[in-house]
């Protein structure tokens, strides 16, 4: 009986302690995660056309790409352009003239805005850009998502109107010249 | 008894060591750090760390005690560290910019090139354009910002040395000496 009672009292003064730090470091542990993504996975589906997407990309550098915002090396979305990040060595920011971006720039930034949810754009293209919003691009842009820079697009505005445009796979050229005279 | 003495201090522990990781700011901190000391040469003040991040300290979370919504510094041309004194920085948000009567809200320069405004005395709506002059400078000098500024008050966060991919280098009011005040 002694020694039960010895057993139950060493269970209750180590045991139940180290419960908690053991339940405490699992779930530190847990936050930290340790599969990798299929390195081999590729999103198939119907993307815009890469030759829709100057319009766009003109608008995005002027007005999201500024170095203090889509103009960074961290951002998930990343825009390059001429009056914000550089893509290759040797070019700067604010060289600007007419030019927007270079060839590539144009390229890195249609990957930036495609590879950010691949899925849900290829499923917006496929219904012939309906319901954009469940895209965060464009919730972020009209701040219906939590976004630093706030509400860069308001519904119907120009610039709006040149993103869902190019969602619907007939890009809105004028708008997104329009978008451009915005402050 | 003892047993729940040990796992209350246990759940306090790891409670304390979870909140532990809310309370500080390690980027802020870096940030801060990032800076450096004081030249000893200058007074904490109105003149100091030209060219450096402002709102690093003076952001609202700390370690200055002054908040500012904008403030940077102005040199004189674009390869050389003389400050340029006087010039008017003309800022115009998305409110003003829009509007052919706003006149924007201008700030000077002081003897260091540092310009700032208090929190209090114009917080920004995003985009703002900048545009600098100066009153005695030839017709036509000065500088106007290509881009907008999107969400950093601070102009050194991307008007920093060197110039490259990610910094058109510091802020200049000319490209060469003719574009200068005559006592510059």
């Amino acid at each position: 009986m002694n020694m039960y009672s010895a057993t139950i009292r060493s269970i209750v003064w180590w045991g139940l302690p180290a419960l908690v730090v053991a339940l405490f470091a699992c779930a530190s542990l847990g936050n930290s995660g340790c599969s990798a993504p299929d390195a081999n996975a590729r999103t198939v589906g119907k993307f815009p056309d890469p030759a829709t997407f100057k319009p766009l990309a003109d608008m995005m550098v002027a007005r999201c790409g500024s170095l203090d915002c889509h103009g960074q090396q961290g951002r998930n979305l990343k825009i390059y352009g001429a009056s914000g990040l550089r893509l290759a060595g040797g070019d700067e920011p604010n060289k600007a003239g007419p030019l927007f971006a270079t060839v590539n720039e144009y390229a890195a930034d249609y990957g930036s805005v495609c590879g950010l949810e691949p899925e849900t754009l290829a499923a917006v293209i496929q219904d012939g850009g309906k319901n954009p919003e469940r895209l965060t691009l464009v919730q972020k842009a009209r701040n219906a998502q939590e976004h630093k820079g706030g509400a860069v697009i308001v519904r119907g505005d120009a610039q709006d109107r040149c993103m869902l445009s190019w969602l619907t796979g007939t890009i809105d050229a004028q708008s997104c010249q329009d978008a451009l005279k915005l402050p | 008894m003892r047993a729940n003495l040990s796992i209350v201090v246990l759940a306090a522990l790891s409670a304390f060591m979870m909140l532990g990781n809310a309370c500080g700011d390690p980027v802020h901190d870096d940030l801060v750090s990032a800076l450096g000391a004081e030249n000893p040469k200058v007074p904490t003040g109105p003149l100091h760390r030209p060219g450096q991040p402002c709102m690093a300290c003076h952001g609202g979370r700390g370690p200055a005690k002054s908040a500012f919504s904008m403030a940077g510094t102005v040199f004189a041309l674009i390869d050389k560290t003389d400050p340029l004194s006087g010039v008017v920085v003309n800022l115009k948000d998305s409110v003003a910019y829009p509007d052919p009567n706003s006149k924007g809200i201008d700030t000077t320069t002081n003897a260091a090139g540092n310009f700032f405004l208090h929190s209090d005395e114009f917080t920004p709506a995003y985009p703002v354009h900048v545009k600098l002059s100066h009153p005695t400078a030839p017709a036509g000098a000065g500088k106007v910002m290509y881009s907008h500024v999107g969400r950093d008050g601070s102009c050194a966060s991307c008007h920093h040395d060197p110039v490259g991919t990610e910094s058109p280098g510091h802020i200049y009011f000319a490209d060469d000496p003719s574009g200068l005040p005559p006592s510059q």
